[in-house]
């Protein structure tokens, strides 16, 4: 699994309907599974699934089965395959009792999963889903994320995905490719990304008045003071009481050893969140 | 499933059968009244034949004109593919390996079918009433070929010039004026509003050869008198138009996708 990541207007949905061929590319060449997507449509589209997660193809008034069936006559599905597959995915994705109600009567989540099933149901050999969990709740991410993860592992299918949810990619995705402005600016790993720059790690210092808070504040600027490179990031909250510090390896140390043991401060150490990371990537991105 | 597009698009015009009934009442029975009305006044003021028709024909003509004028109705064609061009759903649709414009042929079909029986009713109560169905068996088998070919015709020039105003969304920022158009161009160009007889001299060359008249005005004087010389203009007009239109939406529908550019998230 493949994920594309990049700030709005970085180029993510303009990947995918190249891909897909509904747009034409100013240059170079596109290929989909080995395939020129605007010459050989057809033949592309039997193999490969696009899910927008905003926009949907299913029949608005007719009950979601029928919408599904289309699918057996778009794709070619036995009758056999059909009715063997529906069922697992249907299941899966606790959609069974949504089955004979309207499309329009079913919830944003409800639809995209549909979306998904009704691509899902002929087993393409590529999956492109463009901002597949946008607007859903948890449990339909994770039931998503899940049948993805069951998509790639056990029928083999390769996926691409653009989201801005980076519960969409930790533990899921194999590779990411950083998209800034229309051009690629990483591809690898997601360790790779993850260790990239110097490594940071997120303090969280916690308050118990506005006096406090203050103070910390105070002695944490006057170290960014004296030591300009250890403190990449601060952020004051003054609702919650506390303030989050991205510090380097020997920066937040030193923080712990000089300021935070000796005021008797509550704090946390946590790696940095994949968010943080490419947030700070980001911004970099943005000042060079 | 030999169309399966067809099915989902009759089944949805089933479904939404309100809709269906509450058309037939508001654009079909209550003008079709009013007509009546009208028109008993004005054969009662002026005599028996006004620019060669009765007043029979003259009633004939707007029931079938007016109930022509829902089965071969582009409004849903136009407004999905506004819909789909405008909101970027398109996009899930370019991304199936069938044909979308096929697809849209038979929802057009599949959702028209259903306001096809109103007409056959009609067509068979006409029958009975001028026609001795235990004598002139051919005769009846005449005019169900000539329903057939006229209907067929009409339902083709109908999508194929819908769709040409549909994809004309491409180069627009709202489909409602391609809506507002279709509906005035039906209106007044079909027919519905009055026969070709009563227009000026001069509209008549405008009235008679424009495609409109042979998705609604000629079928409907076909139906009504039976009118022969019609048949043969509808069949060589609509084929002509059939070919014209398939030229000009080719040509729309490979530019206008090119033009078309969906936002992301």
């Amino acid at each position: 699994m493949l994920a594309l990541l990049g700030a709005n207007g970085a180029g993510k949905s303009t990947i995918v309907k190249l891909l897909s061929g509904i747009q034409k590319a100013d240059s170079g060449i596109v290929k989909t599974v080995g395939l020129d997507p605007r010459k050989h449509r057809r033949l592309v589209f039997s193999m490969t699934g696009v899910v927008f997660g905003h926009k949907s193809s299913l029949w608005w008034d007719l009950p979601l089965i029928e919408s599904l069936r289309l699918s057996k006559h778009i794709y070619n599905i036995s009758n056999a395959d059909f009715d063997k597959r529906l069922p697992e995915i249907i299941e899966r994705l606790l959609l069974s009792h949504k089955l004979n109600a309207p499309v329009r009567s079913l919830s944003l989540g409800e639809r995209v999963k549909a979306e998904l099933a009704f691509n899902l149901l002929y087993k393409p050999r590529l999956l492109i889903l463009d901002e597949p969990t946008l607007g859903l709740d948890i449990m339909a991410k994770h039931e998503i994320r899940e049948l993805l993860k069951a998509a790639t592992r056990n029928d083999g299918a390769g996926c691409l995905i653009t989201t801005h949810d980076m519960g969409d990619i930790e533990g899921y995705v194999d590779s990411v490719v950083l998209l800034h402005r229309g051009s690629m600016r990483f591809e690898g790993s997601l360790r790779q990304l993850k260790t990239l720059d110097t490594p940071l790690t997120q303090l969280t210092v916690y308050c118990q008045s506005i006096t406090q808070l203050n103070a910390a504040v105070n002695h944490l600027y006057s170290f960014k003071k004296s030591y300009p490179a250890a403190i990449e990031y601060l952020n004051i909250d003054h609702t919650e009481l506390l303030v989050e510090v991205l510090a380097t390896e020997e920066g937040y140390r030193t923080i712990v050893q000089h300021i935070l043991l000796k005021e008797y401060y509550k704090f946390s150490i946590s790696p940095l969140p994949l968010e943080t990371i490419l947030r700070t990537k980001l911004k970099k991105l943005d000042e060079t | 499933m030999i169309l399966p597009f067809f099915y989902c698009g009759l089944k949805t015009a089933v479904n939404d059968r309100t809709l269906f009934f509450t058309d037939m009442f508001m654009a079909v029975l209550f003008p079709l009244t009013l007509q009546i009305l009208i028109w008993r006044n004005i054969f009662s003021a002026d005599g028996q034949m006004l620019n060669g028709m009765h007043e029979g024909e003259v009633i004939s003509y707007y029931a079938f004109a007016l109930i022509i004028s829902r089965l071969n109705n582009g409004y849903d064609l136009i407004r999905t593919m506004g819909e789909h061009v405008l909101n970027g759903t398109l996009d899930t649709h370019l991304t199936k390996p069938n044909n979308y414009l096929y697809q849209r042929f038979q929802v057009f079909l599949g959702e028209s079918s259903i306001y096809a029986v109103p007409l056959l009713l009609a067509v068979v109560a006409r029958e009975l009433y001028t026609s001795d169905l235990t004598a002139i068996k051919p005769e009846i088998l005449l005019h169900t070929s000539i329903f057939l070919t006229a209907i067929v015709l009409a339902q083709l020039t109908c999508f194929a010039l819908s769709l040409c105003i549909a994809l004309l969304v491409f180069w627009t920022i709202d489909y409602y004026m391609l809506l507002s158009f279709d509906i005035c161009c039906t209106a007044l160009l079909g027919g519905t509003l009055l026969p070709l007889a009563f227009w000026p001299d001069w509209m008549q060359p405008l009235l008679r050869f424009n495609p409109y008249r042979f998705i609604i005005s000629a079928p409907a004087e076909i139906f009504a008198i039976n009118n022969i010389v019609v048949l043969q203009e509808m069949i060589i007009g609509a084929s002509c138009y059939l070919a014209l239109f398939f030229v000009i939406s080719t040509f729309l529908w490979k530019y206008g996708k090119n033009r078309y550019h969906s936002a992301g998230g």
